[in-house]
């Protein structure tokens, strides 16, 4: 079951995570001034590690700089487009967002005023996710978030893919391949790329 | 549908009028006046569809006062489907509040596409309007996207296809058309100005969104014997009106 903190969905209760159910400091000790945002699943969450060893973590401490993670554990599609879009009209906007889907299809379901991510034991959600993907609803779904965040967005964002998830994004410039990279190797090459591009927007 | 300036979602055709549109068919008029008495009034009714430059049924953007608007947002029966658009609710409405409005409704959406033009309205004018109306269609209905066309599709209850009907069976069962509309929701409760009233409608036989929605329901049809008639909208345009003054 997840959690709905001032319309912001977070992960499941449990150790390691503030608030908001989000694995990363509380929103008041975020520096507002200089911080990245982290949206998406569960690759961004990496719950078998400890928080020092995520990228997020190691790219904060690289660029010195604060960040929000408000990815949800299979949050799918629908729990980004609602934390992207909340996020973004209660908080100042980050310098850059990434994002990264293992699951970019997932769904949930609210019920008793609670929302679940899928459970795929049940056959009714397995006809569902399959009917879905036949029908277009997933690609439709996927086209119209992808533009509501280009609009709501003007900073950089960064996608990061690898070759069995399905991305988010067809066509974004900035995206990096992380198949075969640690953690360490993402937030290595992320901040190389994203010193450079502020270098180069520097007046 | 199809994507227009600014990213909204627009029918297909823009900057057009038209005599008939959606299930408003100039065959279903030839069948349906048949059966009709003689005082009928959508006998010799001509209704014009000006669908303007983003494939919405009002006028111009270029041409509405960001100053003072109501925004609409729904299906066909906000569109006004069958009626002259004098007869609608969204203009019956605004002229008696005095005011412009704008009408990003689209013919057979669901939530999904209100709640991506409400978002998109939002991002893209800058000039935000007084009130928002949402009419909530039947919460199944959604858009699809076939990687091979350009245009979006809507699928309903209405739609013959297997993996529709049986997508709308799993929706309902496992809660997920639930989680579409907390979504909504949740949205318009977080990413609205709190100085914008936002006012929801639905049709009283519909299964509810929101506690807080106005009912209404139609008590005479529309030309297409389908949609709302002209009752239908006075009464809903009184009740909105009194809601709005209050």
């Amino acid at each position: 079951m997840m959690q709905i903190v001032d319309g912001l969905i977070g992960n499941t209760a449990g150790d390691n995570l503030n608030t908001y159910g989000h694995r990363c400091k509380n929103i008041e000790e975020i520096n507002f001034n200089n911080y990245f945002l982290i949206a998406g699943d569960n690759f961004n969450l990496s719950f078998d590690k400890p928080i020092e060893e995520t990228y997020p973590y190691i790219l904060s401490k690289i660029l010195k700089t604060s960040y929000y993670n408000i990815s949800v554990f299979n949050g799918g599609m629908d729990v980004f487009k609602n934390n992207m879009l909340i996020w973004k009209n209660k908080f100042p906007s980050p310098k850059f967002v990434l994002i990264h889907f293992s699951f970019l299809n997932s769904l949930t379901h609210y019920k008793d005023e609670k929302l679940y991510s899928s459970n795929f034991e049940d056959k009714a959600i397995v006809e569902l996710f399959e009917t879905g993907n036949y029908n277009g609803y997933f690609n439709a779904k996927q086209l119209l978030i992808s533009k509501l965040i280009l609009n709501y967005y003007v900073c950089p964002i960064y996608q990061l893919y690898d070759a069995v998830n399905l991305k988010l994004f067809d066509n974004l410039i900035n995206q990096l391949n992380i198949d075969n990279l640690s953690h360490l190797d993402i937030a290595d090459i992320l901040s190389k790329q994203i010193t450079s591009y502020f270098h180069r927007a520097r007046p | 549908m199809k994507f227009k300036e600014f990213d909204f979602i627009g029918h297909d055709q823009d900057n057009v009028t038209l005599k008939f549109m959606s299930s408003d068919t100039e065959q279903l008029f030839a069948r349906n006046v048949k059966g009709q008495k003689e005082d009928w009034i959508y006998k010799s009714c001509q209704i014009d569809y000006n669908i303007n430059e983003l494939g919405h049924r009002c006028k111009s953007l270029s041409n509405l006062n960001l100053e003072n608007y109501i925004l609409f947002l729904g299906c066909s029966n906000t569109m006004g489907i069958g009626l002259p658009l004098e007869q609608s609710f969204p203009y019956i409405v605004s002229q008696t509040l005095n005011c412009d409005y704008y009408n990003c409704s689209v013919a057979g959406t669901g939530i999904d596409v209100i709640e991506y033009n409400l978002l998109i309205w939002l991002s893209q004018i800058k000039k935000k309007p007084k009130k928002i109306i949402i009419q909530y269609p039947d919460h199944s209905r959604f858009i699809s996207k076939n990687i091979k066309l350009e245009n979006l599709l809507v699928c309903g209850p209405w739609n013959p296809e297997k993996n529709i009907t049986k997508f709308l069976i799993y929706a309902e069962r496992t809660y997920h058309n639930h989680a579409r509309k907390f979504y909504i929701e949740n949205l318009v409760k977080h990413v609205v100005s709190d100085d914008i009233q936002v006012i929801k409608i639905q049709q009283s036989a519909l299964k509810h969104y929101d506690t807080n929605a106005l009912l209404f329901r139609g008590v005479d049809k529309a030309r297409d014997l389908i949609h709302p008639g002209v009752k239908s909208h006075e009464s809903l345009a009184k009740l909105l009106i009194e809601n709005i003054t209050k």
